[in-house]
């Protein structure tokens, strides 16, 4: 079973954790913007940035991983406002 | 200790029965605890002279006070049962966690400690990767789960509506503890 | 019963010991240290199982569980691999898939239907000769005869365990490779753990031919690895996660390097009647004679196609089994068979086998040399045709499987980092490279955990080249040359599916179910390569084998399920709701009461809502979602995060909050209470607190407001006390909360004592009788509830709930809500705020409107007898098509109508048609606002 390393606690199985989605910006106020994010986003061959949330100590992190061979570049804490 | 007689609390009812060994199960989820939070905390903790560790998931003692810090600005406060709890007030930037009702805290201490934790949690456990005052935050028989070790024992913080199946699972995977009905 | 060979002979039985057991009803004996098949053909039984297919008569072939002809039924467990299970005393054991047992099987007569049979017919048959007759006839009579094993319905819990095991280093395969790879890496300070499924390290040393020299030497050296024997490890998932099983037990083991010392598999010659029993391999005799001093025969011929065959023939010399001849094919060139004219063995060269005799047993062999035919007379035949690596583990975790020309092997490649191999597995075959191979892979592996350790050199391997596999020949004419003795499947229906039009072999495999039984291909995807290469013109390495994916080898839905037990979530009043007589129901993991007392469900609500309409009821609602969002920003917080405004509510109201996601659809709804500037206490439906929740702590990781945001549900008891006496119950318990109408209005919040217990309270209104939501820390709840009853306050579940929110007209989210509800749909305009620059889902909500609204909810009435037809999920129905459906319906013991919620057309109109259980049309017109108190008087008291 997969691992992934928590910014704050470390490697774990992947059972700890909960997938929250790709980052993007969605903080907009035209709807076809929105839209555009919600349902057309891009689905890179490749590195993808997404937000993973480890359930036991609700740390909310970001992870680098390549959506073709599945692994994980890195994994950070958020330190500034995402909008 | 001595609950309040207006408090109730999930395995009173079930008998603790100590193994042959040295292996027991406690349960503590009557004793008092405080869970505090919030950008206040490491000033609270230094205006009652107990430490605020360095790092999160580290614990750090004073005078039968075990601070064990959760995150960022989040700490749980235990005492080894002599000890009293800090008096509240709250500053307005500190804010009661509630600990001592959204939990239950069963502590595991003997030999096989580490064995039984096996049978519960896959995260891991061997003494070169996780030295004793440690705080682990991670998943047991299905729970989040706090577990703050020390040396021969574990202490297991989790939802206190699943404490009556926690027992269950005790007495499912690692009956040599002794845990019955 | 056959004498046993005499000692050094049998180094696993326990002479002068007998354990009585019973095959198909007859008594037999065995020794300690036996296993079922060995304990049998000590007593001279070899068929032990009727085939798939054809019903033939099958025995041991491998003597090492990796074919279906051991396996067994024993008691009530079906399936029991034979050459496996250690014998124990009183064990009764059946043959399986026979009509009665292993001798007498009336099945057998299939045998002689075989070109009825062809591959693949069961895709063009069983439709006639009518319409019913797959069914009625052909369905029930494959029923019964399919399947191996019975499985006992009666049976009671089994008990198995579940370890998690982390370690530095797992090896997997115990025999020379595999130690010598472990006791490197302890050596260089890793935490070590070997496993290998027999009951002894040692792996073919245990039976080989002077294996018992090296043995000793092989186990040295091991303090501080953990060995796990009758353990096998069941496949390889991601990041070295390895299931280990060992008898009940699962380990789940996670490492950071795997060294994978699995050995070889001896394969099969293919020839017709190869399947007969006393066909054996080359291994699997050696493990009669040596492991269980098995006499395996009184005349033998030795196929010897490697080196192992030749060792073979003198052991069956030295053990004075006759050899009538040893048979090298023309391709094992240079094969040293000197030894064998040594000992004065009739060696014949350039030899083949055509074909077997016999009818449950060998009794002679067909052979072609270079001078021409011959049959032999024996009732053993030790087939040494090459071996596979065991390719399984590899295979899983992504590396790949390549056939060599030149040596005519299978070789692995493109292993993943934090894998290696060592041994027979990786071509390695005199003993030196051996175990030199496996000094290697621990070394390797003790350097990527960062220890020191020197690489030996690996030895050029002396033996490499003697060990190739072989051809297999064109179907003989007669058939019954088994490619697949688990499938029933010969050279010709192989060859046929290719000419079915099956080419590939992924779809030769799926349309013939070759490689498809218990031994997974171990015996037959070489074989189907090689027969599938000839049919298209390519090579082997072209052709290559379906990949392999976990599990290696069977594993009891038991043991995947451990002792894992369902998680139960229970409200501190789950006793005292127990003690009422309450039905308890399941609301996710919680347990909620559903209603109280014996009898009729819909009875006993009535009875409820009746109370709490006219009287005063009280429901325990603890499993509500309760956050606390505390901090500067929180107001700011919540008005992003739901539609209303929260920023600038005053203090001590509690307001509803709705909250919407990226689409606008409606996710979930609660009430929040400003308990302090800083402070809201906010509720969230039991089934979406966690969502919700996981959703605010993602969005606040963005935002970074300050704020902390707490999921406290299981912190807070909660019991809704509700109906027209509530105030005067709760002013019977002493509180310092001034209850009163004007002190105390609808919608506020207060906090205090009631009964000595704090409480928070809150006047809101899901039941539509005036209503106070206490909540109190958890623990005090049971104390709370005995005061209540003792103010003379019954209580009320579930069900009557659900009817007193519906007489008002409530939603309730997931059951009158879907992903596409909007706030529009359901008629809550009101909450929505028309000032509030941002808030989750805005855009959407503006875009949506301006599409237009497609679907409305709307209340409905019926008389009460339509209860039955009318339920949830009917349709209603415009122009003869579907627009939407019931949601929610009951009978109200109120207002005397079946009352209910629909989704329909966006403009319905006057009323709705909905389609009943019996496919009717009804008309049920619309009620434009609550079914009961529309004015809300009653909950505003």
């Amino acid at each position: 079973m997969k691992q992934l390393e928590c910014p704050v606690n470390g490697l774990r199985d992947i059972s700890e954790f909960q997938y929250l989605g790709p980052r993007r910006s969605t903080r907009s106020d035209d709807p076809d913007t929105v839209v555009a994010h919600v349902f057309f986003a891009e689905n890179p061959l490749g590195p993808m940035v997404e937000w993973w949330r480890h359930r036991p100590s609700n740390t909310v992190f970001l992870a680098e991983r390549h959506t073709v061979t599945d692994q994980v570049l890195r994994t950070w804490l958020p330190t500034s406002p995402e909008t | 200790m001595t609950a309040h007689p207006r408090r109730s609390f999930p395995l009173a009812d079930r008998p603790l029965v100590p193994a042959t060994g040295d292996n027991r199960l406690i349960d503590l989820t009557a004793r008092p605890r405080l869970g505090l939070r919030g950008p206040g905390t490491p000033a609270w903790c230094a205006g009652h002279g107990l430490p605020f560790p360095d790092r999160i998931n580290q614990t750090a003692e004073a005078g039968g006070i075990t601070v064990a810090r959760l995150g960022t600005y989040e700490i749980l406060v235990l005492t080894d049962g002599q000890a009293s709890l800090p008096a509240t007030p709250l500053p307005p930037d500190a804010w009661d966690g509630y600990r001592d009702e959204t939990w239950f805290w069963i502590r595991m201490t003997g030999p096989s400690t580490q064995a039984a934790l096996a049978t519960l949690t896959s995260v891991d456990l061997r003494p070169a990767r996780v030295p004793p005052g440690r705080v682990l935050q991670t998943r047991a028989a299905g729970l989040d789960a706090v577990l703050v070790l020390h040396e021969g024992s574990v202490d297991i913080f989790a939802d206190i509506a699943s404490a009556e199946y926690f027992a269950d699972v005790l007495a499912d995977r690692c009956p040599e503890f002794g845990w019955s009905e | 019963m056959t004498a046993r060979l005499p000692a050094p002979w049998g180094t696993r039985i326990v002479r002068d010991t007998a354990l009585t057991f019973s095959f198909d009803g007859t008594s037999h004996c065995g020794l300690a240290g036996d296993t079922v098949a060995s304990a049998l053909l000590a007593e001279g039984r070899w068929v032990l199982s009727r085939s798939f297919k054809y019903h033939r008569p099958r025995g041991p072939q491998s003597m090492a569980g990796l074919e279906a002809n051991t396996l067994v039924q024993i008691g009530s467990e079906p399936n029991v691999r034979a050459d496996r299970r250690p014998l124990t005393e009183g064990m009764a054991v059946r043959a399986q898939n026979t009509t009665h047992g292993a001798d007498r099987d009336l099945g057998s007569v299939l045998d002689r239907f075989g070109r009825f049979m062809p591959v693949g017919f069961y895709y063009r048959s069983f439709f006639g000769p009518s319409r019913s007759s797959w069914l009625k006839f052909w369905e029930p009579l494959i029923r019964r005869s399919a399947g191996l094993g019975v499985v006992d319905t009666a049976l009671g819990e089994g008990h198995y365990q579940r370890r998690n095991l982390q370690c530095d280093v797992l090896v997997v395969g115990a025999g020379p490779a595999g130690l010598a790879a472990a006791r490197t890496a302890a050596a260089a300070g890793a935490e070590v753990v070997i496993v290998d499924s027999e009951p002894e390290t040692g792996g073919a040393l245990t039976y080989a031919r002077n294996g018992s020299a090296a043995l000793a030497q092989a186990r040295s050296g091991l303090d501080g690895v953990t060995i796990l024997t009758g353990a096998t490890c069941n496949g390889w998932y991601t990041d070295n996660f390895l299931p280990v099983i060992q008898g009940d037990t699962l380990f789940r083991v996670r490492a950071a390097q795997v060294i994978v010392a699995s050995g070889t598999q001896d394969q099969p010659l293919v020839f017709r009647n190869n399947d007969l029993p006393g066909i054996v391999s080359a291994s699997a005799v050696q493990r009669m004679m040596r492991h269980y001093a098995i006499r395996p025969g009184s005349a033998a011929v030795v196929f010897a196609g490697t080196p192992h065959g030749i060792a073979a023939a003198l052991d069956l010399h030295e053990a004075g089994v006759p050899v009538r001849a040893v048979l090298v094919p023309p391709e094992a060139v240079d094969l040293p068979t000197e030894p064998l004219a040594e000992a004065g063995l009739r060696v014949l060269k350039g030899a083949r086998i055509q074909g077997a005799h016999g009818k449950r047993r060998l009794t002679a062999l067909d052979v072609t040399t270079a001078s021409g035919r011959e049959t032999i007379a024996c009732d053993l035949a030790v087939i040494d045709a090459g071996a596979t690596p065991g390719y399984q583990l590899p295979l899983h975790a992504g590396a790949q499987l390549g056939f060599d020309d030149a040596s005519q092997r299978f070789t692995l490649s493109n292993l993943p980092a934090n894998m290696h191999l060592a041994g027979s597995v990786a071509g390695c075959f005199a003993p030196d490279a051996v175990i030199a191979s496996g000094e290697r892979a621990g070394a390797q592996a003790a350097v990527a955990l960062g220890l020191a350790a020197s690489l030996p050199d690996v030895p050029d391997d002396a033996q490499a080249h003697f060990h190739r596999t072989f051809p297999v020949s064109d179907p003989d004419p007669k058939g019954r040359d088994f490619v697949d003795v688990d499938e029933d499947l010969q050279v010709k229906d192989i060859v046929n599916a290719v000419a079915d039009g099956y080419a590939e072999l992924e779809l030769v495999k799926r349309y013939s179910t070759v490689g498809m039984g218990p031994s997974q291909g171990r015996h037959s995807a070489l074989q189907t390569a090689r027969i599938l290469a000839r049919e298209t013109g390519r090579t082997v390495g072209e052709i290559g084998i379906t990949t392999a994916r976990p599990p290696f080898g069977p594993e009891k839905l038991g043991v995947l399920a451990g002792p894992l037990r369902s998680q139960e979530r229970r409200t501190p009043l789950n006793a005292r709701h127990r003690a009422a007589g309450a039905r308890m129901g399941p609301a996710g993991a919680w347990w909620r009461p559903m209603v109280y007392g014996d009898g009729p469900t819909a009875e006993l609500a009535a009875q409820e809502v009746r109370m709490v309409r006219e009287d005063v009821g009280m429901l325990d609602v603890s499993t509500l979602g309760k956050l606390a969002i505390r901090g500067p920003d929180a107001g700011a917080f919540l008005d992003r995060i739901y539609t209303m405004a929260h920023a600038n509510q005053p203090v001590g109201r509690v307001r509803y909050c709705l909250m919407l996601n990226e689409m606008g659809s409606v996710i979930d709804d609660g009430v929040a209470w400003r308990m302090a500037p800083d402070h809201f206490y906010v509720t969230a439906t039991t089934g979406a607190v966690d969502r919700v929740f996981s959703d605010m702590s993602w969005w606040n990781a963005q935002w970074r407001m300050q704020v902390d945001i707490q999921n406290v549900t299981a912190g807070f008891a909660a019991i809704n006390v509700t109906g027209p006496h509530a105030r005067a119950a709760l002013e019977a318990l002493a509180g310092d909360i001034d209850l009163g109408r004007e002190a105390f209005p609808f919608l506020e919040g207060r906090s205090g004592t009631l009964g000595g217990c704090p409480v928070r309270i809150m006047r809101i209104g899901f039941t539509g009788e005036l209503s106070f939501e206490l909540h109190t820390p958890r623990s005090y709840a049971p104390h709370l509830w005995d005061l209540l009853e003792g103010a003379g306050v019954r209580p009320y579940g579930l069900e009557a709930s659900r009817i007193l929110r519906l007489e008002k007209g409530h939603i309730i989210i997931g059951q009158d809500t879907d992903a596409l509800s909007t706030p529009d749909e359901l008629g809550m305009q009101w909450a929505i705020s028309r000032k509030k620059p941002f808030y989750l889902g805005k855009p959407a909500v503006d875009k949506r409107r301006a599409i237009g609204l497609a679907r409305t909810l709307c209340r409905f009435e019926l008389p009460e007898s339509a209860f039955g037809e009318v339920g949830e999920s009917c349709l209603v129905m415009a122009d003869g098509k579907p627009v939407g459906h019931v949601t929610s319906v009951a009978v109200s013991p109120t207002v005397g109508k079946l009352i209910g919620l629909a989704h329909a057309g966006a403009e319905p109109g006057q009323g709705i048609a909905i389609r009943t259980r019996s496919g009717v049309e009804v008309q049920a017109p619309l009620v434009g606002h609550a079914f009961y108190d529309p004015q809300n008087a009653r909950q505003e008291a």
